[in-house]
């Protein structure tokens, strides 16, 4: 029985591995393959004219650069955006329970709202408004700032919570007035899950997709973009691109570690 | 004299704090419902909008046979999704959690599809998929017949749509039954192993029992987000192949330019999540062991 | 100068041109027409959108002060956006005139006055794969027959839009069929047509769109399909084109050949900030010099036929022979209600294996669905 339960394990460790590696490495080939071979049937497994070309239209085309850096402006803002209005909600909640009943409520009700169901109207106002499909991507940003808050801001309830309440009692007879308290003491406390929130909330918008293809159509940001790539059957470029996105991503992950998985358990959503 | 001043001081600062935290509430509230819940409501509205108030969009959605069928797999694909996320994430967890299997490398590479920006993943399971992909080729090279893995007259879609998006979404199903183990006490095993307990065992009747409330709280939340598959379908089969109601609701308004028929579309998918979400949370109500400490 | 509602008006000495080209596309548009900029003394914005999106803003704008001096629209949305639109008349010259065919401006003529000019036109072809197909099917029975032979690598476009029926019509069109009736003997005999067809068609036919059938043809999963002349230079330069795919005419039905004619065309929006200067922009544009520059600088094929025994010559044959048989579908109101029954009519013949009669009868939902067009006129001189 043991033994089996070993294999068991063993096999899954190895379908983990070999599932990590695996996508890594096909996109890595498929990225350095040229367009004719990749088209082989069957396919190519190493390739066998392998070339940089792909990586250099990426970053020779102006389409590409702009998305690049609008992907950049739009995860920049937003993770502030959401963060600072993701912080005041934390403290509001970590403090008082009945604002951290209407926060709880608010926060899972935004999550039951389907992206469809909000985008196609939000497109339409955003139009009337003048920041649909924007060249900056402020609409976007605002977007993605509103989605991201409740990342934010169950990240940063559980330092908020973790802070005495007599270290701000403290303050408070000393004559600082809450607000004081609030960016001096409670921030500076709670920095590094502020750090964390703002990566998180960086890395939703960056990876964020469905509001990104309805409000953004021409003026796009890299998922959009990817997606276009892919199904207009460019394969090689479609890949190194699909590689660049990946490196935010994973540097995160491996710079973080252990201190993500509470942050992700918090705050992930489609 | 001090002690009044110090009394003076509280209450003026109380009601500083409380004008404190009432904004701290309002203003990120009022900006999510602005920016998400007013359009939807919106949405809402423009659904009843057939040259006036009539019901007649969603007339039109009920006569169609596709609607149905996006209804349907609506259901059956995240159902799918959340059986194979927790069975797998269940299985990482708890490999992951025995000292033994302790490994930076091996944790990292279990996150990893969940780090990888999702266009990603199924922009490479496009490319593994295809009729002549790179799984149909490992197969041809074996010599046995290809696969129509992706063919919008087979089953096999469904079933390949519902791996791939449970498996980029397994790390976080497994991050949040690891949170829950480690909150099980190990003299609880301890007492197991001394009663006699085999591994199974104890599985059923410490590990599991102890472990529900996670799972519980980690059903509702997966479940809602199973519910909102997009990007998924789209990507892999397109509105057509694996029609769900958000790509459903996408075909209408982009394809056809019907954008009241969308949001009725949008609408009845949001009354099902909702529905559910509800049901879902109710329920959990009765599982968990602190109250309202979902997250 | 008072500005009214939101719109800010654009410096005097700008035009905004909205087309639908990508924005790589659109930077290269920009240096193609500075010509026109020195010598009118304006700068020309090129802004890229996607068709709904533009036809959206002239319907937001319609009633006011706009932004958009010259707007590209898809030949399906003509119909209703003739509306927003000035009338042309008197922008076009004869000379101009002559560069597109009868079709094409008739396609662009609501009750007797024009409305727009053909900027990127382009119609269907058939692409085969040599290698696997010598000699591709020239009639209606090769084409059965090749189905039959060789299941699962013919293709038609048959997702849920408007590219559907861009495969369809020429059916309908060969089989002395009219878009206009869906429910006329001829459009029931290429509805049945391919209903003998289906069993046979690729699978992914029923999400197929332009790209992914290409993609699909440049993998070799697909040996037949339709599509417009981009399909070519995307196969040239993944280096699959002329070696291993070709464009071959559309196979010759009972009443002749027929391809759909497609693409983009502008129009001046009633409320264009700078009529004058938008009207003098086509008269350039409509030169034979300039669509030849069009044509070479943007790799767009359409309005100059490619020099014989060139590459572009070989690679586009398909093309260059269907040019006398290019069809518009009908620039009418209801166009997308008459669309929609098409597509769902097509659908249930082609994937649900319906009988065409009652395919056609089950499409039309209500009374609205009922589409009052003229019969478009077969055949052209290009």
């Amino acid at each position: 029985m043991n033994t089996s339960l070993k294999a068991a394990r063993f096999a899954l460790i190895a379908f983990v591995l070999v599932g990590a590696a695996l996508p890594l490495y096909l996109l890595a080939k498929q990225s350095m393959t040229p367009e004719l071979e990749t088209f082989a049937w069957p396919p190519h497994w190493i390739p066998h004219h392998p070339t940089l070309s792909h990586f250099i239209s990426v970053f020779a085309v102006n389409e590409l650069r702009s998305a690049v850096l609008r992907s950049l402006a739009v995860a920049a803002i937003s993770a502030v955006i959401a963060t600072s209005l993701g912080a005041m909600l934390a403290h509001a909640m970590a403090r008082n329970s009945i604002a951290q009943r209407l926060g709880f409520s608010t926060v899972s009700g935004i999550r039951l709202l389907p992206m469809i169901a909000v985008a196609i109207p939000l497109g339409i106002i955003l139009a009337t408004v003048g920041i649909y499909d924007s060249p900056t991507g402020i609409g976007l940003a605002i977007v993605h700032a509103a989605i991201a808050i409740p990342t934010a801001a169950l990240t940063l309830y559980a330092a908020f919570v973790a802070i005495p309440l007599e270290i701000e009692e403290a303050a408070w007879i000393d004559g600082a007035s809450p607000l004081r308290i609030f960016l001096t003491i409670d921030l500076l406390m709670a920095r590094t899950s502020i750090a964390t929130a703002l990566i998180l909330c960086f890395i939703l918008s960056w990876d964020e997709f469905g509001f990104a293809l309805l409000v953004q159509q021409t003026n796009r940001t890299l998922p959009p973009l990817l997606y276009y790539y892919t199904v207009f059957g460019n394969v090689g470029p479609a890949s190194a691109l699909a590689l660049l996105m990946m490196i935010p991503a994973i540097c995160v992950v491996v710079a973080l570690g252990p201190s993500l998985r509470g942050a992700l358990t918090a705050g992930s959503s489609r | 004299m001090r002690l009044r001043r110090i009394r003076a001081r509280f209450t003026a600062v109380n009601a500083s704090a409380k004008r404190l935290r009432t904004v701290f509430v309002v203003v990120p509230c009022i900006f999510m419902i602005t920016m998400l819940v007013l359009p939807a409501l919106n949405g809402l509205l423009l659904s009843f909008d057939h040259n006036g108030l009539s019901l007649a969009n969603y007339k039109i959605l009920f006569d169609d046979s596709m609607f149905w069928r996006a209804l349907g797999n609506n259901l059956l694909v995240p159902f799918g999704s959340v059986i194979v996320e927790f069975a797998l994430g269940l299985a990482l967890a708890l490999t992951l959690t025995a000292r033994r299997n302790r490994s930076a490398l091996i944790e990292t590479a279990a996150i990893l599809p969940f780090a990888i920006p999702e266009i990603v993943i199924l922009t490479l399971a496009r490319y593994i998929f295809l009729p002549r992909g790179y799984l149909n080729g490992a197969i041809t090279m074996t010599g046995m017949h290809p696969l129509p893995w992706l063919s919008p007259r087979s089953p096999l879609a469904i079933f390949t749509v519902i791996v791939v998006d449970a498996w980029h979404v397994t790390p976080v199903v497994m991050l949040m039954l690891m949170a829950g183990l480690q909150t099980i006490p190990t003299e609880l095993y301890e007492a197991a192993r001394l009663d006699g307990a085999g591994t199974f065992a104890t599985f059923r009747f410490v590990t599991l029992p102890m472990l529900m409330p996670a799972i519980v709280g980690a059903l509702i939340l997966r479940g809602i987000d199973a519910l909102r598959i997009f990007s998924t379908v789209l990507v892999l089969t397109g509105p057509e192949g694996v029609p769900v109601l958000s790509t459903y609701s996408y075909s209408l308004w982009d394809d056809a330019q019907k954008p009241h028929e969308a949001m009725a579309a949008s609408m009845i998918l949001a009354l099902m999540v909702t529905i559910i979400g509800i049901g879902g949370l109710l329920a959990a109500r009765r599982f968990s062991r602190d109250d309202g400490a979902l997250a | 100068m008072l500005v009214a509602g939101c719109h800010t008006s654009p410096a005097p000495d700008q035009l905004n041109v909205a087309l639908a080209v990508f924005p790589d596309e659109a930077a290269r548009y920009a240096s193609f027409v500075t010509d026109f900029e020195s010598q009118h003394h304006v700068h020309v914005k090129v802004l890229a959108q996607t068709y709904t999106d533009i036809l959206q803003a002239m319907r937001v704008q319609a009633g006011s002060h706009g932004s958009i001096d010259l707007a590209e629209l898809d030949l399906a949305m003509l119909g209703e956006a003739h509306a927003y639109a000035q009338p042309l008349d008197q922008v076009v010259s004869p000379t101009a005139r002559a560069l597109f065919s009868k079709e094409a401006w008739d396609a662009a003529t609501v009750d007797r006055q024009l409305y727009f000019v053909p900027h990127r036109l382009m119609w269907q072809a058939m692409i085969y794969n040599r290698v696997e197909v010598p000699n591709p099917p020239a009639t209606w029975n090769d084409l059965e027959r090749f189905a039959r032979d060789h299941p699962g690598k013919l293709a038609l476009k048959g997702a849920r839009y408007e590219g559907a029926i861009c495969d369809v019509m020429p059916f309908v069109w060969t089989a002395g069929g009219n878009e206009c009736r869906p429910d006329s003997v001829g459009s029931i005999r290429a509805l049945d047509f391919l209903r003998q067809l289906a069993p046979d068609l690729n699978d992914e036919s029923a999400v197929f769109r332009e790209m992914s059938v290409l993609e699909a043809q440049a993998r070799g999963s697909v040996w037949i399909h339709f599509n417009w002349p981009f399909a070519m230079g995307y196969l040239h330069t993944k280096g699959l084109a002329p070696n291993v795919n070709l464009s071959a005419p559309i196979p010759a039905g009972p009443d002749g050949r027929a391809t759909a004619l497609g693409g983009g065309y502008l129009a001046i929006p009633n409320s264009a900030p700078h009529p004058k200067l938008a009207a003098e922009l086509i008269e350039y544009l409509l030169t034979a010099d300039t669509q030849a520059k069009l044509s070479r600088e943007l790799g767009w094929y359409g309005s100059v036929p490619p020099a014989p025994g060139s590459e572009d010559a070989q690679l586009y044959a398909g093309y260059t022979a269907m040019r006398p048989y290019v069809r518009a579908r009908p620039t009418v109101n209801c166009y997308p209600d008459l669309s929609d029954q098409w597509r769902r009519a097509i659908r249930a013949v082609l994937f649900d294996d319906a009988q065409p009669a009652s395919a056609i009868a089950s499409s039309i939902l209500d009374a609205h669905d009922r589409c009052d067009c003229a019969e478009s006129a077969p055949g052209s001189q290009l």
